[in-house]
């Protein structure tokens, strides 16, 4: 569904996207991860034809958004963070004149993607009589008029309390599941990529630094519960051993690529360690993102010792 | 979706740029403005001795005054200050607004995430200012006859010939009033070369402010420089040379090569701002 191919982007000396790789499959809800500043927004930017890339190309449906950009765009929706409209019209002029720029709809399709948000009652009423959560769903609505294949959600979630955010992800499902929709979801909460999305990137200081599976992100790296009379000398062995790349206390050590529990559980029985527990554990999305934002630094960290 | 024509649709967008322009309270200002100042010097006019001088100059002439000193000829008194002082003022205002307030609001990237050129977009915005600019100087017309009527008897058309060779002209009632009506539509020529030159600034990554300052600030500098005697020899170079043809409707024998040669010339400097904007909107990154 959306392909961008070495996409970069430079704001002056300062490189806000760098040659970035990237797949969408049709019918996945992708969520884009990263920190302020790692270059989603600029990612969206250039694939909605709103930032130009410096090089690379971005392309929706097979459609290249730089060349093709009507057709490419006609069954997109888009929601930003902080959804903003004309406040001294009424929700329904809104909708009308954002679908006027894409193609009319009738009539009748407004009121039925009105109430499916829940603002049939209000759409006579001036925007600037809405709360957040209504503006949220109003951006919702003008999102789907268009019957769109791909839904970009920039950041939707900012400024939501708890119940909006619940809402808004369990209206994400329900859409994705009702009309086949392909989502784009680009945020910093972790907890609503890890309860929405099936595929996810994440971007580090306009690099991307993972891509894959929500599966994938949650199996890396494996990290195990291990009970036993003298944890810090066991984590001595099996880091000497290279079974083990991290560990944290009291008592969880991270496995090197490679190795399964069965070899921690040889080394250590062999070597007169008694075993308690050692448990796999499910690794939550913060641990993995964390994890992973971690080692990126550490490795482009200049070592001091050896300079 | 619904199917229909390009040329309705193109209008249905157009339509939509007039209802969010014409949405705004901030759009009215000129018009509420137009109506204190032009019912100020109809005041003026009727309580005071302004129109002295207007009298005198009748006399001279050998012309009865009760048959032109009217509504139509204080009309027209009316709108010279409007004109050279409120009219570019609120022209640019909205010009400057058209495309850096919804940057600087964040409905552009709304309207960006749909599949609208931008071109497209900037020409739907460029003709609702237009529109918006016709309507100011035909309102400031209207006003100023709907004020004047009741303070001034109907008759001919007395006008001081603003546009150099000073003298007057004088009107029948109604060649009088198709000259005040003709001296209007011409009037929008030039509200829509500033507002142009306002929207073309707004086009740049500016706040809206700095668009109408900007603009102004060009069109005073012209005018500045103009009347600087050493400049006298390229008047015909400066933009405000050229933004007051409606003057000349108000002469007895119209200019009409002039007008032509101002009017053609005008219409190259809209062009020239429309194709900056335009330029500077296209190549730049629309960011949140």
């Amino acid at each position: 569904m959306i392909e961008l191919r070495q996409l970069h982007k430079e704001f002056g000396k300062r490189v806000a996207v760098e040659r970035l790789d990237l797949e969408v499959p049709k019918g996945c809800i992708f969520g884009l991860l990263g920190h302020n500043g790692a270059g989603k927004s600029t990612t969206i930017g250039m694939l909605l034809g709103q930032v130009w890339p410096t090089s690379g190309a971005a392309s929706i449906g097979g459609f290249d958004v730089s060349r093709q950009r009507g057709q490419a765009l006609a069954r997109v929706g888009a929601i930003f963070e902080a959804p903003v409209f004309y406040d001294y019209l009424s929700g329904w002029r809104n909708l009308e004149i954002l679908t006027n720029y894409t193609a009319p709809v009738s009539r009748q399709r407004m009121n039925q993607v009105l109430a499916s948000v829940g603002l049939e009652g209000r759409s006579r009423s001036n925007v600037r009589t809405y709360s957040h959560g209504m503006k949220a769903r109003l951006a919702l609505a003008q999102a789907l008029l268009p019957y769109p294949e791909l839904l970009i959600l920039d950041e939707p979630a900012n400024g939501l309390d708890p119940e909006g955010i619940h809402e808004l992800r369990h209206t994400i499902r329900r859409l994705h599941v009702e009309l086949d929709l392909t989502i784009l979801l680009s945020s910093h909460q972790l907890m609503e990529v890890q309860q929405t999305c099936s595929h996810l990137a994440v971007l580090d200081r306009g690099k991307k630094v993972f891509d894959g599976t929500l599966g994938d992100a949650l199996a890396t790296p494996e990290w195990v519960r291990l009970g036993t009379d003298d944890f810090g000398q066991a984590v001595v062995l099996l880091q000497g051993s290279g079974l083990i790349r991290d560990s944290a206390l009291p008592d969880r050590i991270a496995l090197a690529a490679g190795y399964h529990v069965s070899d921690v559980a040889k080394l250590l029985v062999h070597s007169g360690f008694p075993i308690h527990q050692l448990t796999p554990l499910q690794a939550t999305l913060e641990e993995f993102y964390l994890g992973l934002i971690k080692t990126q630094r550490d490795a482009n960290t200049p070592d001091v010792k050896s300079s | 979706m619904t199917a229909i024509s390009p040329i309705f649709h193109f209008w249905r967008q157009f339509r939509n740029e007039l209802i969010k322009l014409f949405g705004k309270r901030r759009t009215y200002i000129g018009f509420g403005a137009f109506l204190l100042a032009q019912n100020a010097v109809i005041l003026m006019f009727r309580f005071s001795h302004a129109t002295r001088g207007l009298r005198r100059q009748l006399e001279s002439g050998g012309y009865p005054v009760e048959q032109y000193l009217t509504a139509l000829t204080i009309a027209t008194q009316v709108v010279i200050p409007v004109a050279f002082l409120l009219l570019p003022l609120y022209a640019a205002l909205v010009g400057g607004d058209i495309v850096a307030k919804e940057t600087e609001e964040g409905t552009l990237r709304m309207v960006l995430a749909r599949p609208i050129s931008r071109v497209r977009l900037l020409t739907l915005k460029w003709l609702a200012g237009a529109f918006f600019s016709l309507c100011l100087s035909l309102s400031l017309g209207l006003f100023g006859l709907v004020f004047a009527y009741p303070w001034f008897p109907s008759g001919g058309l007395f006008a001081l010939n603003l546009g150099g060779g000073g003298g007057f002209s004088v009107f029948s009632p109604s060649e009088g009033l198709w000259r005040f009506g003709m001296a209007h539509v011409l009037l929008a020529t030039k509200t829509i070369t500033v507002m142009g030159l306002g929207f073309s600034f707004s086009c740049f990554n500016m706040k809206p402010a700095a668009a109408t300052i900007l603009a102004l600030t060009l069109l005073f500098a012209n005018s500045v420089l103009m009347n600087i005697p050493w400049f006298s020899e390229y008047r015909g170079w400066f933009i405000t040379h050229h933004l007051d043809i409606w003057e000349y409707v108000l002469q007895q024998r119209v200019p009409w090569s002039e007008m032509g040669e101002s009017l053609s010339i005008l219409v190259g400097y809209n062009v020239t701002f429309f194709a900056i904007g335009a330029t500077a909107f296209q190549l730049r990154d629309i960011k949140s």
